[in-house]
């Protein structure tokens, strides 16, 4: 009676937990779709804004400019986030998520940082379009790794 | 490890979802963790409270009637909670079948 008793508790803990384990990884797998327009709009907003605080050390326009173009992308960003019904954490972030989201970090860093390059020993202009190009290409792989990492993750979960 | 060191108000099958849904999330719509438990309204907003008597869960209203909106964010006290209870429950399900701790 006791081990019966023990079984039947054993189970029910362990389908609670792995129960658990999938539900803490929802708000990470579950998507909102991104039209197609988005990834040139934020490669020329990320152009934009970096040539724009590049040109403001000089003429105070630009940073005026810089600002409003910070402030249209952090009210997109709050537009998109409205638009979720969870806003995942950062600090728990499943397994499968930490290459595509630390990849997304450095390449911004790596787009930054040649797209500046070109731009002192070449021409702005050119900096400027190899920055947009690459700042909306860098997007589109981004979204393709995330979504394996979802991919991914629910399959680990036997989920479709 | 025994069944003893579980919390109880985490420990309800539907709040135990619902902490996990949130354990994942800043903060969660009430129409997200509703529709990942499987639960009514009025079920949902019984077992919140719950958690949110626990001091487990904060709970936030905004908007008046129809546009309005309910989202739950978890407390520092409720990661805490739920961080242990997962432990404890991982410690019971995976401690070796002769443990004698298992069994109560």
């Amino acid at each position: 009676m006791e081990s019966s008793h023990s079984a039947h508790t054993d189970g029910e803990l362990r389908s609670g937990l792995a129960e658990a384990d999938r539900l803490s990884t929802v708000a990470w797998t579950e998507t909102v779709d991104v039209a197609a327009w988005v990834y040139p709009l934020c490669g020329l907003l990320f152009a934009a804004t970096l040539f724009s605080v590049r040109a403001a050390w000089s003429n105070l326009w630009f940073g005026l400019l810089a600002l409003a173009l910070i402030a249209a992308q952090a009210f997109g960003i709050a537009w998109i986030a409205r638009r979720r019904r969870a806003h995942a954490n950062f600090l728990r972030m499943p397994a499968e998520f930490r290459r595509p989201v630390i990849g997304y970090f450095a390449g911004l860093f790596v787009i930054t940082a040649v797209a500046t390059a070109i731009a002192e020993r070449s021409s702005e202009l050119l900096g400027f379009v190899v920055c947009a190009a690459a700042a909306m290409t860098g997007m589109i792989v981004y979204r393709v790794h995330l979504h394996r990492a979802i991919e991914s993750t629910r399959l680990r979960f036997g989920q479709p | 490890m025994s069944i003893e060191r579980l919390d109880p108000v985490i420990h309800a099958p539907k709040r135990l979802g619902a902490m996990a849904l949130l354990a994942g999330a800043d903060r969660a719509d009430f129409a997200f963790v509703k529709d990942h438990l499987g639960v009514s309204d009025s079920d949902l907003s019984k077992q919140m409270k719950v958690l949110q008597e626990a001091g487990y869960v904060q709970i936030r209203k905004s908007g008046h009637g129809r546009s309005g909106s309910t989202s739950f964010k978890m407390t520092r006290a409720g990661r805490s909670a739920y961080d242990a209870h997962i432990s404890a429950l991982r410690a019971i399900v995976e401690a070796p079948a002769s443990d004698p701790e298992r069994v109560r």
